[in-house]
C-alpha cells in the first residue's frame, strides 16, 4: 500500500481501518502508520499548491 | 510511548480507529501539547478539501486536440503501440437483474465508474490468482454464480473482484493480456432482448455487451473496439457449465 492508496480508500471510498487492512493485505499498524504520514504529505502538497506557507 | 507514537496515533483517533485506553491516551496528550493540538483542526480541513472540486485538474482544451494531431501525424501504425501502452482494463459483465435498453446507459455509467475507482486506487483485484480453480470458487462463494473464468489465449487470468453495482453485487474476474489488463465483473439475470454484441462508448472507454445462459455480460476497456470484441467472443466461445 502506498500513500495514494492510504488516502484514497479511507478518503474517496470510506473503507475503515480494518477493511483497508484487508483490502490491501496489509497490517492495522501499518495502516495507520500510512495514514497518518500520508496526511501531513498531502496537506503540504495543497498548502504548496496554493502558494501557502503550512 | 514516545512523542513521535503519539503523533502517528492522533489521526487514526480522529478517524475513531483507537481502542478505549489509546483514545484517553491521546486526548490527554492533545490537552497538554499545543502542536499536536492543532492537528484536529487540521485533518478536518484536509477530509473538506480533498472530495472538492478545488483539487481537479482540468485539462487544458488544446490537449485532446494536440494529442489526435500528433496520432494524425504518427499515422495508423503508431497509433497501435500508444493505445496498447494506455489500455488499463477491461470489466466483463454478468447481470442478475433485467436489464431493458433504455435502462443500459445508468448501469454503463456505474460500471465504468467502477472501473475507474478500481484503478484510481490500485486495486483491480479482490483476489490476485491466476487459478481459475480458486477464482471461480471464490466467485461460487460469494456470489450465487461464477462467469468464467478461464484464462483466454493473450488475456491471462489475474484474479477476481466484486463490485456493488445498481445495488446488485457484481463480480469481476480479471484477465489481464500484456501489456494490457483485462478483468471480469458479473450481475443480474439475462436481458432476452438483447442479440449479439452491444457497443457502447462512455468517458473513452469501450464497452460491449451481450446475454447468455441467463446471463448479462458486459466488457468495459480502454483498449480499441476490436480487440475488445476478440476477447468478447473469447468468452462467449466457452461452453456453458
Amino acid at each position: 500500500m502506498d500513500f495514494r492508496e492510504a488516502i484514497l480508500l479511507p478518503e474517496f471510498e470510506g473503507l475503515s481501518y480494518k477493511e483497508i487492512a484487508e483490502v490491501t493485505d496489509d497490517p492495522l499498524g501499518t495502516v495507520m502508520l500510512r495514514l497518518s504520514r500520508a496526511r501531513p504529505q498531502v496537506q503540504r502538497a495543497i498548502l504548496k499548491r496554493r502558494g501557502a506557507r503550512p | 510511548v514516545t512523542y513521535e507514537k503519539l503523533r502517528e496515533l492522533i489521526s487514526p483517533y480522529l478517524d475513531r480507529e483507537l481502542d478505549l485506553l489509546q483514545s484517553v491516551e491521546i486526548e490527554a496528550h492533545l490537552t497538554t501539547c499545543p502542536a499536536c493540538a492543532l492537528l484536529p483542526k487540521r485533518q478536518q480541513a484536509l477530509g473538506a478539501v480533498l472530495p472538492g472540486p478545488a483539487l481537479v485538474n482540468a485539462p487544458p482544451r488544446s490537449l485532446e486536440g494536440s494529442i489526435r494531431a500528433a496520432l494524425r501525424r504518427e499515422g495508423p501504425r503508431a497509433r497501435r503501440p500508444i493505445w496498447g501502452v494506455l489500455a488499463a482494463a477491461a470489466t466483463l459483465a454478468v447481470a442478475f437483474a433485467l436489464f431493458c435498453r433504455s435502462s443500459d446507459e445508468p448501469l454503463v455509467s456505474e460500471l465504468v465508474a467502477a472501473h475507474v475507482r478500481s484503478q484510481l486506487a490500485d486495486h483491480l483485484v479482490d483476489l490476485p490468482s491466476a487459478d481459475q480453480n480458486s477464482v471461480k470458487p471464490w466467485f461460487n462463494g460469494r456470489f450465487n454464480s461464477s462467469p468464467p473464468v478461464n484464462d483466454f489465449q493473450g488475456f491471462p487470468l489475474v484474479g477476481g473482484r466484486l463490485d456493488d453495482i445498481s445495488q446488485k453485487e457484481s463480480g469481476s474476474p480479471r484477465l489481464p493480456p500484456p501489456p494490457a489488463r483485462r478483468e471480469l465483473s458479473s450481475f443480474g439475470p439475462e436481458d432476452t432482448s438483447r442479440a449479439g454484441l452491444e457497443h457502447r462508448t462512455r468517458n473513452g472507454y469501450e464497452l460491449l455487451g451481450w446475454s447468455r445462459s441467463g446471463l448479462t455480460y458486459w466488457a468495459v476497456s480502454d483498449l480499441n473496439r476490436a480487440d475488445l470484441e476478440t476477447f468478447a467472443r473469447l468468452i462467449q466461445d466457452v461452453p456453458a457449465p
